[in-house]
């Protein structure tokens, strides 16, 4: 190859050559000197390869490229030998040529003059595709840089690493460094660290003093100049001045803004390079791990209670029965409430009290009230605290069914239901016959609806005390299963159900508030079915003003009729309040888009419940709340700013779902790492927010971040394609092929997460 | 078209200086094939520039035909000028709107971004405003009153006034982000997606860095439109750098750098340290041990960190002690020596503390000093980067990093070639544009001083100054540093010259520089 001559080579047409090189495609370019060069690259590579040739008479031969010449010749420089040639196609001009129509030579010369088309098959140029043609004609100073690109094809942006490549390099002995003479004082930098160094040691004074620099700086040699000429310049000023102050005036809880505005930001442990230089890596961890809990949390509080199997923490119940968002406001907002009623003093004496003593003071028995039925153990939904439970709630099971007295006469078809054995039936209604009594007298009690329990009790607990009270006779043992072993401190007596707050007990289970649940589960049928029997219609419909009456029943179908009706109750509102203006009807529902969002997830998904955070747009974070948190980065979301959107959070929740679709995901996120940041230190609700609805301030100390937060490796396996598919489904910025990752690091992430961020709690 | 504008040109003298294929591999365009206007082109070669570089040659016809650009390209091959031309090619001064807001992380790259976009577009007419962080906020408002074309500035003070549309962007064309990967991280990324929201949804976008530890690909799918993806790595690291290390015990370190300044040939150096307190102390050590020191890092006010960045750039001092403020983008020609007194944590900060010397293209020395605890993350960087980090020889071939003739490397920008403010306007004083020349060579640089072509030593030195400076030293006379170390120090014993370490000596070690590139 004459390749040396290239460099010189004349500006030549270079249409003819076809490569998949990416800058032959942009041929218009090659025009030049240096065009040159990448024609003699992509000869070179093409030697030995294929290559079909036209001529100009239009014949084209196929073989191989033997060699090339690229000296300048006449217009067109490039001319080609070819090795075992055959003839694709025949010339269109038929005229006299050198070759024997039949008989090719073995190698064949093509002259510039007369090549019209090289193409090259299959060529292959290496780093082409990557976009530097000549990577081995200079060598690197360094003799180390034949990394290759992992994956030459991807289509994707590469990061750094997939640009080093696979280059492996291995730890390997340092060599020291000696200092060639001795003779030298030892200079040390931290000589006189106590010493002068105060922070007033000049660095312009001391270099003009000894080396004479002086300073030329001048802002305007950056920036545009300030026209104090105007005529309305201090108009101007006090304008821009005003508003300088608003703008400083505002919070935020963005570090990078508060630099800005020229507040001391305590970036303790951030140093300069975090802050101007390093990019954080650990956002891929941390934001997988946020992700993965917020989907295992999420998905249950989401209204879509997706796998019945999951573990839903307890206060996302309320709001999952209600399908509201309220609810779950309300319900934590009551929970403060809970705490100081749970641990009332309760004992099993309040439990097998006398009836006497219950039918002499009303007073006694609400105090006493619904103490006497044992707590329900802690569904083992819980995977860790199922295999410790299950143990100890058997036997206390059997403790149970060993003790347990049937409360009312035992109907017969029943008998041979429990048990098959004569001998053992006769025990059972024998046992029975000797509770009779005591409920009997009980009854009278409760048949005789007292008028001042129901001013003080609502009516529903009323009877369930009085079931639970004639009904059970206390297990003092089923304290043993306790909730879960985390609430075990509760009390040392039996947890007591209390069913009045039942919403906001800390018990999962209890905090269901199914109304038929004054039996536990472990009561069984049995109790339960007494109910049918001997409940009074005072009990029935919950006190006796309430039993229907025949007006009531007709008032009461007529309202069916009308009151579902819109315009008929707002007409009806409107009426009443006499007002003058005209009846606006609401709106009462909107729906929601009905397109795919395309690239991320809904706000619903991401968040437990945004609904319920009434933050406005003018909302300030107050910033110390979340910045001490490396982990949780900022919540970059300058509180002082009108949101782009208009404002988001006010909006319905189907009116949100269609924003959050166009909300970066990047902003979700750390919105939804305050929320969880929130959840886990219920007691740092700071002042000036809004109550945080899952779990605001006043939660009971006892209570570990476990029992409502749970560790989502717990409950979102890994590996599960619920999981999966909600990851994939969210577009984020670090889940394009590396989600797998995260699944695996699922587990780990999460949880150490969590404890990180409990610990920080404590430092609230 | 008649090139007779072209002899009127202020061309500053040509840098002669070897350059690597990172930024001498090109097509072979030259600017005048990108259709510029001809104003814009007169900036540009009298900026010093005589051809596109790679990155410029592919990211500016692309910008120019309206795509979303997403580019990585080296340190120092020339990222700033590919989206600065295309923002003053599109730029209409005669609309007082801005019309291109360029975001970079800190703000001394903001100043010297906007210093890039005045010294091109200075026969635009093209108004360039710095907006940071530590100034006074009501200063830039008031700036704002009047018109501004291009609005250069880090994400929080550009928020801040975006949000009280104190800056206007709803009709500005034209996104730029420098140091995207840096911009794109957790703590600049939300503020980032805000000021979006203040653009038209028609915005071009333009984002350049030269590290991508991250996938940015939710950014691009959700901001970008089509991006066009340019991608200029083969490798990480710059081929004009060497780079060394010097493993040391911590209180050798100074020793170890003491020895370096007397060894090596330092025309300007940055030497990283990794935290502020440190910074200031081995400032204060090296002015004791007799050499010209400024110090930066963040916690200084910010008339003082501007001040230091000014006048390093303008080569008044030899050496810059900073954190890592200025490990992106700071470009100083100059700088051919960078130290790494403390080891940076990442792989990034590494590749651009190391990419502050070797610019566009030059060669460069990285010298790390090293100590135990660092060894890891010497591997782990090494690994990131896929480079070896050699230990540091007894002695270094100058061949490696220092150009003959070193009176030729450009200054940032020549301090009375350029407006200062907007004077044009208020002032009627410098030249005065009005809008098309009515002659070539005739209207804009007309009023201008002619350059002194090639007078080294610009900035006059004082009289009697025992340090000395570059711009002053006769072409190929090696030149010591302790020639600058003030009479009786005891470093004197250093040689001066370096004519003990030929350079033969280490061909077969390390790999001569390759030649400059005939074209």
């Amino acid at each position: 190859m004459k390749g040396q001559n290239a460099n010189r080579g004349n500006p030549q047409k270079n249409g003819h050559r076809r490569s998949n090189s990416r800058y032959n495609n942009q041929n218009g370019h090659l025009a030049t000197d240096d065009g040159t060069d990448r024609l003699l690259y992509l000869v070179t590579k093409s030697i030995g390869k294929k290559v079909t040739v036209t001529i100009t008479n239009g014949a084209r031969y196929q073989g191989l490229l033997l060699s090339a010449d690229l000296s300048s010749q006449g217009t067109s420089p490039l001319s080609v030998v070819i090795m075992h040639p055959t003839q694709v196609s025949k010339g269109l001009i038929s005229e006299k040529s050198n070759i024997d129509e039949n008989e090719v030579p073995e190698k064949l010369i093509i002259q510039s003059k007369d090549l019209i088309d090289l193409e090259v098959a299959e060529v292959d140029l290496n780093d082409s595709s990557r976009q530097t043609p000549q990577p081995e004609v200079v060598p690197p100073p360094q003799p180390s840089q034949q990394a290759q690109p992992a994956s030459k094809n991807q289509p994707e942006f590469k990061t750094d690493s997939d640009i080093s490549g696979r280059f492996q390099l291995k730890e390997r002995e340092l060599q020291r460094w000696v200092p060639e003479d001795d003779n030298n004082p030892v200079l040390s930098l931290d000589d006189d660290a106590f010493g002068s160094n105060n922070g007033q040691w000049d660095q312009f004074k001391v270099n003009e003093e000894k080396f004479g620099v002086e300073a030329s700086y001048d802002e305007h040699l950056y920036t545009t100049r300030i026209n104090t000429t105007a005529s309305d310049y201090q108009e101007r000023l006090a304008k821009a001045e005003r508003l300088a102050k608003e703008i400083e005036g505002q919070t935020t809880s963005d570090r990078h803004i508060l630099e800005e505005r020229g507040i001391q930001v305590d970036d303790s442990g951030m140093d300069e390079e975090d802050k101007y230089s390093g990019v954080d890596r650990r956002g891929d961890e941390l934001m997988a791990a946020l992700r993965n809990a917020s989907i295992s949390s999420d998905a249950s509080s989401s209204l879509r209670a997706s796998s019945p199997g999951k573990y839903v923490p307890p206060r996302q119940r309320a709001a999952q029965y209600h399908n509201d968002p309220a609810i779950i406001s309300s319900s934590a907002a009551s929970k403060s409430k809970a705490t100081a009623a749970s641990p009332a003093p309760a004992t099993e004496t309040d439990a097998t009290s006398s009836v006497q003593e219950k039918e002499a003071g009303t007073s006694k028995a609400q105090l006493a009230k619904p103490d006497s039925i044992p707590a329900k153990p802690q569904v083992p939904q819980h995977n860790e605290s199922f295999r410790l439970n299950a143990q100890s709630e058997i036997n206390s099971l059997r403790e149970f069914s060993a003790n347990f007295k049937i409360p009312h006469k035992m109907p017969q078809d029943l008998l041979p239901i429990l048990s098959k054995d004569k001998l053992k039936q006769d025990e059972i209604l024998k046992k029975q016959q000797e509770t009779q009594r005591q409920k009997l007298a009980k009854e009278q009690a409760a048949l005789q609806p007292p008028v001042q329990a129901n001013s003080q009790q609502t009516p529903a607990q009323k009877k369930k005390a009085d079931t639970a009270k004639a009904a059970f006779k206390l297990n003092p043992k089923a304290v043993a299963f306790t909730p879960s072993n985390k609430h075990v401190p509760l009390s040392p007596n039996p947890p007591k159900a209390n069913f009045h707050r039942s919403p906001n007990n800390p018990s999962p289970r209890i905090s269901n508030s199914r109304p038929y649940s004054g039996s536990g589960s472990s009561a069984g049928s049995n109790s339960s079915s007494r109910r049918h029997h001997q409940i009074s219609p005072a009990e029935f419909f919950g006190g006796a003003d309430r039993i229907p009456t025949k007006e009531s029943q007709e008032k009461k179908a007529a309202d069916f009729k009308f009151a579902f009706s819109l315009f008929i109750t707002t007409k009806k509102n409107h009426q009443a309040k006499g007002a003058k203006t005209p009846v606006a009807y609401e709106r009462t529902f909107k729906t929601p888009p009905t397109w795919d969002s395309n690239f991320d997830d809904t706000h619903d998904k991401l968040f437990p419940s945004v609904e319920s955070l009434s933050k406005g747009p003018g909302m300030i974070i107050p910033s110390s709340q979340f910045i001490p948190s490396p982990l949780m980065g900022n919540p970059n979301v300058p509180a002082g700013y009108p949101a782009p959107n208009g404002s988001k959070f006010p909006m319905s929740p189907h009116q949100q779902q269609a924003v959050a679709a166009a909300i970066h995901f990047q902003q979700q996120q750390q919105f939804h790492a305050a929320m969880l940041y929130q959840q886990q230190f219920p007691g740092g609700v700071p002042p000036g927010q809004p109550p945080m609805p899952m779990y605001p301030g006043g939660e009971p100390p006892f209570m570990p971040p476990g029992g409502f937060m749970p560790p989502p490796g717990g409950f979102v396996p890994g590996g599960s394609p619920v999981n999966a598919n909600l990851m994939m489904g969210q577009g984020s910025p670090y889940s394009g092929g590396n989600h797998h990752n995260y699944n695996n690091h699922h587990n780990g992430n999460g949880r150490r997460y969590n404890q990180n961020s409990s610990k920080r709690g404590g430092h609230n | 078209m008649s090139d007779s504008w072209k002899s009127q040109l202020n061309i500053p003298e040509r840098d002669t200086r070897p350059q690597t294929e990172d930024v001498s591999n090109t097509k072979g365009k030259s600017f005048e094939d990108f259709n510029l206007k001809r104003e814009l082109l007169m900036g540009i070669f009298e900026a010093g520039f005589e051809k596109p570089s790679p990155i410029q040659e592919e990211s500016i016809p692309m910008a120019l035909a309206g795509r979303d650009i997403l580019a990585r390209a080296k340190n120092g091959t020339g990222k700033t000028a590919s989206f600065v031309i295309p923002s003053l090619q599109q730029i209409k001064p005669k609309v007082s709107k801005i019309q291109a807001l360029i975001l970079v992380p800190t703000r001394e790259l903001a100043l010297q971004t906007s210093q890039v976009v005045r010294t091109l577009g200075k026969h635009l007419g093209v108004q360039c405003m710095v907006t940071t962080g530590g100034t006074l906020l009501r200063d830039d408002i008031m700036r704002l009153n009047d018109p501004v074309h291009v609005l250069v500035g880090t994400p929080g003070r550009v928020l801040d006034l975006a949000a009280r549309s104190i800056a206007d962007f709803s009709e500005c064309p034209l996104f730029v982000m420098d140091e995207a990967d840096k911009m794109l991280s957790r703590e600049f990324k939300g503020i980032i997606e805000q000021i979006l929201a203040f653009f038209p949804a028609t915005r071009q976008s333009l984002l350049f860095s030269a590290t991508f530890p991250l996938a940015v690909k939710s950014f691009m799918d959700q901001h970008l439109s089509k991006p066009y993806e340019i991608n200029l790595m083969d490798e990480l690291t710059l081929r004009g750098i060497s780079q060394f290390y010097a493993f040391v015990e911590e209180k050798q370190k100074l020793h170890c750098l003491n020895t370096l300044f007397s060894k090596l040939q330092i025309n300007q150096s940055i030497i990283f340290c990794n935290s502020t307190n440190r910074v200031e102390l081995l400032a204060k050590k090296i002015t004791e041990l007799g050499y010209s020191c400024y110090y930066s890092h963040a916690k200084m006010p910010q008339q003082a960190r501007n001040k230091v960045f000014h006048e390093f750039r303008q080569g008044k001092v030899r050496n810059l002690v900073c954190s890592d403020l200025l490990t992106r983008g700071i470009d100083i020609q100059a700088v051919n020596v960078v130290i790494n007194f403390d080891f940076p944590k990442t792989a990034e900060t590494y590749l651009h503390r190391i990419g502050r010397s070797g610019r566009f293209g030059h060669l460069g020395l990285a010298i790390n000093l090293m100590s135990w605890n660092d060894r890891y993350s010497l591997y782990k960087i090494e690994q990131e980067l896929g480079t070896e980090i050699k230990p540091i020889p007894a002695t270094i071939d100058r061949n490696l990093y220092v150009a003959e003739n070193d009176g030729a490397i450009p200054r940032p920008f020549k301090i009375e070639e350029l407006p200062k403010g907007n004077e044009t306007v208020h002032k009627k004083a410098g030249y005065e544009y009005k809008g098309q020349p009515e002659l070539p060579g005739q209207g804009p640089v007309a009023g201008q001083p002619p350059l002194q072509q090639g007078a080294p030593g610009q900035v006059p030195l004082p009289q009697g100054q025992p340090m000395q400076y570059y711009q002053g030293v006769p072409q190929g006379v090696p030149q010591g540093v302790p020639q600058g170390v003030p009479q009786g120090y005891p470093y004197q014993q250093y040689p001066p010259q370096f004519n003990g370490y030929p350079p033969q000596q280490f061909n077969g070690q390390f790999q001569q520089a390759p030649p400059p590139q005939k074209q």
